[in-house]
């Protein structure tokens, strides 16, 4: 809107669309090669020169990834990643309204701590974690990397909702506590239930942030029981070849559920973007 | 002014928010505020500080200690011993190296395709949604993507220099070339992120610069240089914070891409220390990378928030 009352000539508008549809073919350039090549039987993936689209268009590498690991990795993504979202949440969600509307000393240096934490590589945890993992026995399991990813996604979803939680209106507050609800009543009844836009913003990073995680997993997954997506994926990539159309299936079934959480909730995507980052 | 004229009514509703704040029982209420955050705060202490603690701990100290436990003090032994090694300083300018072509390039690249955007043409909300696909992709399968792009042979680049007469480059067995391969393809990861950002930024800037300077008759050139990027500079040092955080720790594309090759040449500190760790068992070489890593990434940081703090503060 605000667009239109910028500079309109011809030759701009052109201009602008010559850019956008560039930038489009660039970036939709490996989307294509991946859903193609997902399409094609191996003999005419690795025949050169190679065709640009599929000749004989078959869906047999897809029968050939879900045949294989894929149903564990994917299974060990949704434990690993909806675990960490889970309890992220239910810790996130206090620590967020506590920082947020009951500041006290020392309060403010704490949550510059939780956003200084996203500076650190992840490559600086592995280690830690394989050893005490070793003791535990937690290495190859999903449900270790619950607790790994907790670092990562929890200061994520503490920022995120912290933003959230300080334009909560203060009346509503004092209203609940005049009605005598505690401080977990009215966490509970009033502050989540008008929170839930926030609360899917954080849930959905926090999710995708797991669910794409791939040091960690690599670090301490090494067989198909712990494994998970990205982990799983890059197994394909063995020493003497590369199972590239089993890895293009599998690529495409991995992407189709992130792009339709990204057109569908791109709003709140960079809302969230914009509020994991501001003050910082 | 605005104080003095504010109707009694709005004074006692700014003195009632202030009771609620710190109010009557302020101890009552930092309890609370405490214990809200602290099974939080607990489990970033053991998940987070604990680990980073141990392996600050190991860095001073042997193998030994990591497999049994038993602290084998060598004082900076390890520290010396990685930062004299060649494959850390390569690892070190490789990785500056992509943080700072990543920098100017996604700025650039992306305030082109923001503005384009932000012109609101017919069609534009179809090409954001477009522009926004890769935004929440896993690096490991982007990186995959590129690779079958840029593969020698079946390779898209490949194949259309062969439909073409011509045959494509060896991507990956040149030190230069492979080092493009790794930035093109975090590009593609980072540009939706940079884009819509700024996009977003564009979009609440206020209207009445921009209109007075085109009345006054001001090029497009100047309208972007004077009015829109000066106010876009808080959007703009948010995406150089958070990427260049991300740029630093770079890991998938490296060693899903190339593989830290040809000869470690396209090696950046992760796929270093990962190395360092979990192929050459050097523990506490690896965690002294570690640290080390985790200091200039937070160095940097520190100084761009500062550099960028005192800009906007002399400025202002």
């Amino acid at each position: 809107m605000a667009g239109s009352d910028l500079s309109r000539s011809r030759w701009g508008d052109l201009g602008a669309y010559v850019i956008l549809v560039v930038a489009c073919v660039l970036l939709l350039l490996p989307i294509y090669w991946i859903v193609t090549t997902s399409l094609k039987p191996t003999p005419e993936i690795l025949s050169t020169p190679t065709r640009l689209w599929p000749q004989n268009p078959t869906l047999e590498n897809y029968q050939v990834a879900l045949s294989g690991d894929f149903r564990r990795y994917l299974l060990n993504s949704l434990i690993a990643a909806g675990g960490a979202t889970v309890i992220g949440l239910l810790l996130a969600i206090p620590a967020a309204f506590g920082f947020a509307k009951y500041p006290y000393r020392g309060a403010n240096g704490l949550i510059w701590f939780t956003l200084i934490t996203r500076v650190f590589p992840p490559i600086a945890l592995a280690l830690p974690f394989f050893m005490q993992f070793r003791a535990l026995g937690l290495l190859d399991t999903p449900w270790g990397l619950i607790i790994a990813y907790l670092p990562i996604v929890l200061p994520l979803m503490i920022w995120i909702l912290y933003g959230f939680f300080q334009d909560f209106p203060r009346e509503l507050l004092e209203a609940a506590e005049i009605d005598g609800l505690g401080v977990i009543g009215t966490l509970i009844r009033v502050v989540v239930p008008l929170s839930l836009p926030g609360i899917g913003v954080a849930t959905l990073f926090g999710f995708l942030v797991a669910w794409n995680e791939f040091v960690i997993a690599l670090t301490l997954t090494r067989t198909p029981a712990g494994q998970t997506m990205p982990v799983g994926i890059s197994t394909l990539i063995t020493q003497f070849q590369v199972l590239w159309g089993e890895m293009m299936a599998v690529a495409c079934i991995y992407l189709i559920p992130v792009f339709a959480v990204t057109v569908l909730a791109q709003r709140g995507l960079v809302r969230g973007l914009m509020r994991g980052a501001t003050k910082g | 002014m605005a104080v003095e004229a504010q109707p009694p009514a709005r004074a006692h509703g700014a003195r009632a928010g202030k009771a609620f704040k710190s109010g009557s029982a302020p101890r009552r209420r930092q309890a609370i505020g405490i214990a809200l955050t602290l099974p939080a705060l607990v489990t970033l202490a053991v998940t987070m500080l604990y680990p980073m603690a141990w392996t600050l701990w190991l860095s001073f100290n042997t193998r030994v200690t990591a497999l049994q436990g038993t602290p084998d003090f060598v004082g900076f032994d390890n520290y010396l011993r990685i930062a004299a090694s060649s494959g850390f300083t390569t690892a070190l300018l490789q990785t500056v190296g992509i943080v700072l072509a990543s920098f100017v390039l996604e700025a650039v690249l992306a305030l082109i395709v923001a503005l384009a955007l932000f012109r609101a043409l017919r069609g534009s909300r179809i090409f954001q949604a477009i522009v926004a696909l890769p935004l929440m992709v896993a690096p490991v399968v982007g990186a995959l993507a590129w690779r079958f792009i840029f593969a020698d042979g079946y390779g898209m680049i490949d194949t259309v220099a062969q439909h073409l007469g011509g045959e494509g480059p060896l991507w990956f067995a040149d030190v230069w070339l492979a080092r493009t391969s790794v930035v093109v393809a975090n590009l593609w990861l980072a540009l939706p992120f940079d884009i819509l950002v700024l996009l977003a930024g564009l979009s609440s800037l206020p209207t009445e610069p921009l209109e007075a300077a085109r009345v006054d008759g001001a090029s497009p050139a100047q309208i972007l240089r004077r009015i829109i990027l000066p106010l876009l500079k808080p959007v703009i040092s948010i995406i150089f914070v958070i990427r260049m955080a991300d740029a630093f720790r770079i890991f998938d594309v490296v060693y899903v891409l190339t593989a830290s090759g040809p000869a470690n040449r396209t090696d950046v500190l992760s796929t270093y220390i990962y190395r360092q760790m979990f192929s050459a068992f050097d523990f506490p070489g690896g965690a002294a990378a570690s640290i080390m890593l985790v200091i200039i990434t937070s160095l940097a940081s520190l100084l761009v928030v500062v550099a960028l703090r005192d800009r906007w503060q002399s400025e202002a």
